[in-house]
């Protein structure tokens, strides 16, 4: 594994800034690395999902402008999306986004120059690396968007940002930052593909950022290449009464592991997480995610569930912290499961951690399969198997 | 229409019905009595194709084609239905999304061409009218929490619908109050035709006031012990099953 810690170390060397405060973060983050390395399978957090795959190969940043032919657009965004293209910004499309007045969607490398008060604080404070991917992503902070809107703007389109890649050994890193004034509202969608022939690797990482009584939705959609290998985190803090809806539909990746890390610093907050995860094939993926309560009176409801084919495996993990003082908390987890083939596998755990009184946090993991009976009841109605499964499984992703 | 020559089935090698024979005429009404355990419930599931009951002897011919290789969707799509004992609740899908799959892949099925959506709600209102049955039934998810009566006359109003041509009715009667009974009672009469034919099992004679059999054939330990018209249903609430039983033995 030092062989690829010191390509790593090498790649991010190569994207160092010259900015010298920019500098010092990335070198930090650069000696963390070296100090964590990549995770294995002796971390708890680690435990089901070996990075042996993506430790096979490595993947080089490749700078030079590209255009990736998408498989789709989504349909109501195009010719209003932004690009990345084998991770790197295509700055046309960034410029083509009509803004209202005072929002601002910047380059990453842009922002850090132009607003190096308003983005510098977020890059560090709030989350230090909690592994070696994470600390690697900020070593080789360079690629991104940051994402700013003043105080009471309500934004009615969403931005959307679409990231796909398509050649071989080639690995993006991207940070976005996005920054919610108080009373603002914003709806941020990712989407991440690729070409299903080509292996290649995504580390990407969203910090978001909710002053008071601010709102944001976030869509992240997960369809990249059938061999590509992503790593990606969501990180999280709301401020008074503020509210973050997060959307996760994961499908794509041969290799693929998502971080979700709230934190409630403030009181009633509020935090929806929705999650769909269907691998099939081979295809492994592993969601965890991280609720911390840190202020009384918040509220956080997360609902995942897995829909496994082929020979596929899955991996849940979702910890709820209740914190000292955090009275009023409301937290709720639900994890369920489809198996639709033998050969499927999941892991799921449930975790909670309540050190405060007077709080209501349930949580709940279901690993099942298709019901034979419901199956037959259709049948005989003239409905086959593979139609009855697919209404099954509709019904599964739906219920609540 | 329907012809069963020493049908013999087992469940995971437990031996239920050994060796029934049955011929059932197009437009005929039969019935099929007997205590339980008698195996009555088997029959049922087998004729709609349970991939739990494995046929172990015996033919049984349905217009003149084997049976026994369909499989479930394709025994419907050829005219054949089961209203089951306890329907199964299938939370999420709605009723009405369900009954357009069935109808429209039992059309296809048939050659025939498939209704669109506002063909379909009109057909499927009509259908309600005639059990009865309130409109608001068809936005709700498939039987579930619908009372016992409810999900009865949902079976019947499935059948309504599909328009079978062998019709197989397992304890349809068992836990309705006498105004559900007669609901579906009207709801069964209605569909027979002379080209339909449908075979009631049930545990009650009370069921046959409501709708008149053309025979009834009464089923014990895996064996048809007794046929005859509908008088023999009279016999039978009077002198029990025992009766049957005795006089086989003797």
């Amino acid at each position: 594994m030092s062989e690829f810690v010191a390509f790593y170390e090498a790649q991010a060397k190569d994207a160092f800034s010259d900015i010298p405060w920019l500098l010092d973060i990335q070198q930090k983050a650069l000696n963390d690395f070296l100090r964590l390395g990549f995770p294995n399978k002796h971390q708890e957090d680690w435990k089901y999902t070996s990075l042996a795959p993506f430790l096979k190969n490595s993947f080089a940043v490749d700078k030079s402008k590209s255009i990736v032919k998408e498989r789709s657009n989504i349909p109501f965004a195009a010719g209003k999306t932004i690009h990345f293209c084998n991770g790197q910004l295509v700055e046309e499309t960034l410029a083509a986004i009509p803004l209202p007045n005072g929002v601002l969607v910047n380059s990453l490398r842009k922002a850090c120059v132009q607003h190096k008060d308003k983005l510098q604080p977020f890059l560090t404070s709030f989350f230090p690396a909690r592994d070696g991917v994470h600390a690697l992503n900020t070593a080789m902070l360079d690629q991104g968007l940051f994402i700013y809107v003043p105080a009471d703007v309500l934004l009615d389109e969403p931005i959307v940002i679409s990231h796909a890649q398509d050649k071989s050994h080639q690995a993006s890193f991207i940070r976005h930052v996005v920054i919610l004034e108080p009373g603002s509202r914003a709806t941020v969608i990712e989407d991440y593909q690729g070409d299903d022939l080509v292996e290649y690797h995504t580390n990407t990482m969203t910090t978001i950022h909710l002053s008071a009584s601010s709102h944001l939705t976030h869509y992240k959609i997960q369809r990249e290449g059938k061999l590509s290998h992503h790593l990606g985190q969501l990180s999280a803090v709301l401020a008074t009464g503020s509210q973050l809806d997060s959307h996760s539909f994961s499908i794509g990746g041969q290799l693929v592991r998502s971080d979700t890390s709230i934190h409630f610093q403030e009181p009633n907050a509020s935090c929806l997480m929705n999650g769909i995860y269907a691998p099939t094939g081979k295809q492994h993926m592993d969601h965890h995610t991280e609720v911390i309560h840190n202020a009384p009176d918040c509220h956080s409801e997360q609902d995942y569930k897995g829909v496994l084919n082929g020979q596929s495996r899955a991996v849940f993990n979702g910890r709820v912290i209740v914190a000292k003082g955090a009275y009023h908390t409301r937290a709720e987890q639900q994890n369920k499961n489809l198996l639709l083939s033998t050969g499927t596998e999941v892991d799921t755990k449930p975790q909670l951690e309540i050190f405060a009184d007077d709080v209501s946090c349930t949580h709940g993991a279901t690993v099942g399969q298709l019901d034979e009976e419901a199956l037959f009841y259709l049948a005989t109605r003239g409905i086959g198997r593979a139609d009855a499964s697919r209404y099954l499984v509709q019904a599964f992703v739906g219920e609540n | 229409m329907l012809d069963i020559n020493q049908l013999k089935v087992s469940i995971s090698d437990k031996s239920i019905l050994k060796g029934i024979d049955l011929k059932v005429g197009a437009g005929e009404v039969h019935v099929i009595m007997g205590p339980n355990g008698s195996g009555k419930s088997t029959l049922s599931k087998v004729l709609a194709g349970h991939p739990a009951y494995q046929v172990t002897g015996g033919t049984i011919e349905y217009n003149g084609c084997d049976l026994i290789p369909l499989a479930p969707e394709e025994r419907a799509r050829a005219g054949l239905f089961m209203s089951f004992q306890y329907p199964v609740e299938i939370p999420g899908v709605t009723n009405i999304n369900f009954l357009k799959a069935a109808v429209n892949a039992v059309l296809t099925g048939q050659g025939k061409k498939s209704l669109d959506a506002i063909e379909f709600l009109s057909f499927i209102r009509e259908k309600c009218k005639l059990l009865d049955m309130d409109e608001s039934f068809l936005y709700r998810s498939i039987n579930e929490g619908f009372s016992g009566g409810e999900k009865k006359r949902n079976e019947i109003l499935q059948m309504a619908a599909l328009e079978p041509k062998l019709a197989i009715l397992d304890e349809t009667d068992s836990g309705l109050d006498i105004d559900a009974l007669r609901v579906i009672s009207g709801g069964v009469n209605a569909m027979r035709s002379p080209s339909r034919s449908i075979i009631l099992v049930t545990h009650y004679q009370r069921l046959l006031n409501y709708i008149e059999p053309d025979f009834i054939h009464v089923l014990s330990d895996g064996r048809i012990i007794k046929s005859g018209d509908k008088s023999l249903a009279l016999e039978l609430e009077d002198k029990g099953y025992s009766w049957l039983k005795e006089s086989e033995e003797v």
